[in-house]
């Protein structure tokens, strides 16, 4: 029995992911993991490191690279009774799947009458912060929640990672699982085994009453840090962390807006057509008369980002981007 | 009897279909499988079977004009012949 | 490349056999037919509909070397796969004409034809899409030491995508329990095989990657179940993938609106000659077998359509509240 007093102990985002997957193989033989250097090499973010020593080949497979056969492989051992988990090293990489995922496993469920089900998980991982460049980080989750019959997940936390990693793995039906290049590193509480996240579910990070911030991924932390920032001026921000990006949660992110009466979305991927303006849209439809102000984005603008840390740190939004944002709204 | 004879419902989007060309007049003997009319949608033209032996008794569609799919366009008489 | 000729290969094989292929060559042809009639009338849930006239006997010949326990996947032109490896008529019929009897519930039409009781994955409306599907279920079976082999079925069109190369290339580095049935009805819609590739052969093209791999008649039925026994004892066998080349002819337009005007007409009048239930009439013809059983077996199919048919008709057409509902296979317990 653990002592009350013994801190929790605590684990990285890659950690956290790492054990989700070990603990998921180990209770589920079905359970595969399969994609680029996966194997030996440990994965290009080293989330799958020991999982081929302990595991063995048969379940941890080396492909060649061949991104759009690893996923549609995916979902045909998927459809004859595997659980697998394919990676695709960078979201950007996920435009040569396009088919296996959007045409293929998001279709076969409903297409075939119910007769098959594509129960996979493609983890992949987006964003910025290594100045790695146009062609490797781009946040593309809006593309997918375009999809009806993908479920998309991103994490912002070590245990929200453990946990929606499981029941990404748990879920029958496809599954892409984004992480984020500048979480890997990040700490926090060690959720312990057996902790599972609902998929769909957001999560209120911090509660508030002046306004409701929208984020996901990485883009929370620096939502929770603006909302410090402001804890010192007095004013009390909401942030709501959807976890999910698709379906939607809207539930829990217009009740938020009720009861502060304002919201900003804030956001990584670039603006025009990403999810804030879903999520604006449907606050508009939902919430006309009860806002106290226009509901408002923060956004990385339309750009091709430069491999260039200096120019990506000025492009995305920051702390103090959002912390002015909300000052905005606050003030209108 | 009089067996409805339809638009069949060619091309693939929302094109016209126009009735180009009868093979055969009200009177004449049609035989199942024998090219009975000629179809033109926007892609191409289409020359169309008929699917049952008889007398064409009669033709609704005057050629140059254009019907939806399903739509009858004439009759064949199926007791004749 | 396969030149047509207007024999047949004098294999030595039981009439029982022979028999049995005429009967499913000719289940197909009329099937086809039927649905044929079907669209002209406009009794079809879709516009979309492709039928493979012309190439029955690669569906009948591959499907009847496989075991009950093997996958097969298809393309939009598989009604006849579907029929060749077991699914039923009416589930056929039912599907094209949207109805809840049909194979998907009436969701998916020509294009999209299911049967997981026997092992049919699903027919694929995106060319050369199913290949890595199949690869994935060849994997799997590999994986767990099942002994299942997977028929892939996709046309020449598909080889031009880069997917085929992906899925064959892994196939053959993983030995992989399966067979790439090329079906090649020499057109790619509108474009011929000589424009496709530069390597007509397949057997040639096999061997840059490292597998087996022949150029059959596939108009031949006996020929095609002998080479698609060889290759699926092969992948049963763990000795790896087969790209099996069959060249066949689509005896009709890429859909009934095509005329198919981009073809030579004394082309088609050659293939003609080479139809594949013809030739396998004749070889019956040869070994006695006489007007009234041919008679019996034309009714006997006739009957079966006809009841499909029936089946279809009677059966309410798919319902538009599931289009909600079954998007998911795991409904989420945080939608609220």
């Amino acid at each position: 029995m653990i002592s009350t007093l013994t801190p929790p102990r605590t684990v990285t985002y890659r950690e956290a992911l790492r054990e989700a997957l070990f603990e998921e193989m180990e209770a589920d033989d079905r359970v595969i993991v399969m994609g680029e250097d996966v194997g030996k090499y440990g994965g290009a973010y080293a989330v799958s490191k020991g999982l081929l020593e302990r595991f063995g080949d048969r379940r941890v497979i080396d492909t060649p690279m061949s991104e759009a056969l690893i996923v549609g492989a995916a979902l045909g051992a998927a459809v004859v009774g595997g659980r697998p988990v394919a990676e695709i090293m960078y979201m950007d990489f996920v435009t040569l799947t396009m088919d296996a995922l959007v045409n293929q496993a998001a279709k076969l469920h409903f297409m075939f009458g119910g007769q098959l089900s594509a129960p996979m998980v493609v983890r992949v991982q987006q964003g910025v912060g290594r100045g790695a460049g146009a062609q490797h980080s781009q946040s593309l989750e809006a593309w997918f929640a375009h999809v009806p019959g993908l479920k998309v997940v991103a994490p912002s936390t070590p245990a929200d990672a453990k946990g929606l990693l499981k029941s990404s793995i748990r879920d029958d039906d496809p599954v892409l699982f984004i992480e984020h290049k500048g979480l890997y590193a990040r700490k926090g509480t060690d959720p312990g085994r057996e902790h599972t996240v609902p998929i769909g579910v957001a999560d209120v990070k911090r509660p508030g009453v002046d306004v409701t911030v929208v984020a996901w991924s990485n883009m929370v932390h620096t939502a929770l840090d603006a909302a410090e920032l402001l804890a010192d001026d007095g004013i009390d921000v909401e942030v709501i962390d959807l976890r999910t990006i698709a379906p939607l949660d809207m539930q829990t992110v217009l009740a938020s807006c009720r009861r502060t009466g304002r919201l900003l979305v804030a956001h990584e991927a670039c603006q025009t057509g990403g999810l804030g303006a879903e999520i604006i849209a449907q606050a508009a439809e939902h919430l006309h008369g009860l806002l106290h102000a226009p509901p408002r984005r923060i956004a990385t603008p339309d750009v091709v980002l430069p491999a260039n840390t200096t120019l990506e740190r000025a492009l995305v939004p920051d702390t103090d981007a959002i912390a002015s944002a909300i000052r905005d709204l606050v003030r209108s | 009897m009089d067996v409805p004879v339809v638009m069949p419902p060619l091309g693939d989007a929302a094109g016209e279909l126009v009735l180009s060309r009868w093979f055969k007049a009200p009177g004449d003997r049609v035989d199942k499988g024998e090219p009975f009319f000629e179809v033109a949608t926007d892609k191409t033209e289409s020359e169309v079977e008929a699917l049952d032996s008889g007398t064409v008794s009669k033709l609704i569609l005057p050629e140059g004009e254009s019907a939806e799919a399903g739509q009858i366009i004439a009759y064949i008489d199926t007791n004749s012949g | 490349m396969f030149a047509p000729n207007p024999t047949m290969a004098a294999t030595e094989t039981d009439t029982e056999t022979l028999s049995r292929l005429y009967r499913e060559l000719l289940r197909i042809r009329r099937a086809e037919e039927g649905i044929l009639e079907l669209l002209l009338k406009n009794k079809l849930s879709s516009t979309m509909c492709h039928v493979s006239i012309g190439q029955e006997a690669v569906a009948v010949g591959v499907c009847d070397a496989l075991e009950p326990d093997d996958y097969i996947t298809s393309t939009h032109r598989g009604h006849g796969h579907f029929l060749a490896r077991g699914g039923a008529m009416s589930a056929l019929m039912a599907e094209l004409m949207g109805r809840e009897a049909g194979a998907c519930r009436g969701r998916g039409s020509s294009m999209h034809l299911v049967d997981a009781s026997i092992g049919h994955l699903g027919s694929n409306a995106i060319v050369g899409g199913h290949i890595p599907i199949a690869t994935g279920a060849a994997l799997w079976t590999a994986l767990r030491g099942e002994h299942r082999v997977v028929a892939s079925f996709f046309g020449d069109g598909a080889t031009s995508e880069g997917i085929f190369h992906e899925s064959v290339n892994f196939a053959a580095v993983q030995r992989l329990p399966i067979v790439f049935v090329v079906e090649n009805n020499q057109w790619a819609m509108s474009l011929p095989w000589a424009k496709s590739t530069a390597q007509q052969s397949i057997e040639v093209k096999a061997e840059g990657y490292g597998i087996a791999g022949v150029d059959v008649d596939g108009q031949d039925v006996l020929a095609v179940r002998t080479a698609a026994r060889d290759a699926i004892g092969r992948a049963r066998r763990g000795e790896g993938p087969t790209l099996l080349g069959l060249s066949t002819y689509r005896f009709l337009g890429h859909s009934r609106a095509d005329p198919s005007s981009y073809r030579d007409k004394a082309e088609e009048e050659k293939w003609r000659l080479r139809d594949p239930v013809l030739l396998a009439h004749n070889l019956l013809m040869a070994h006695d077998f006489d007007e009234e059983w041919f008679e019996q077996v034309d009714r006997d199919i006739a009957a079966e359509i006809a009841a499909a048919i029936e089946i279809a008709e009677n059966s309410p057409p798919a319902s538009i509240g599931e289009v909600f509902s079954d998007i998911y296979a795991t409904p989420l317990e945080g939608i609220r």
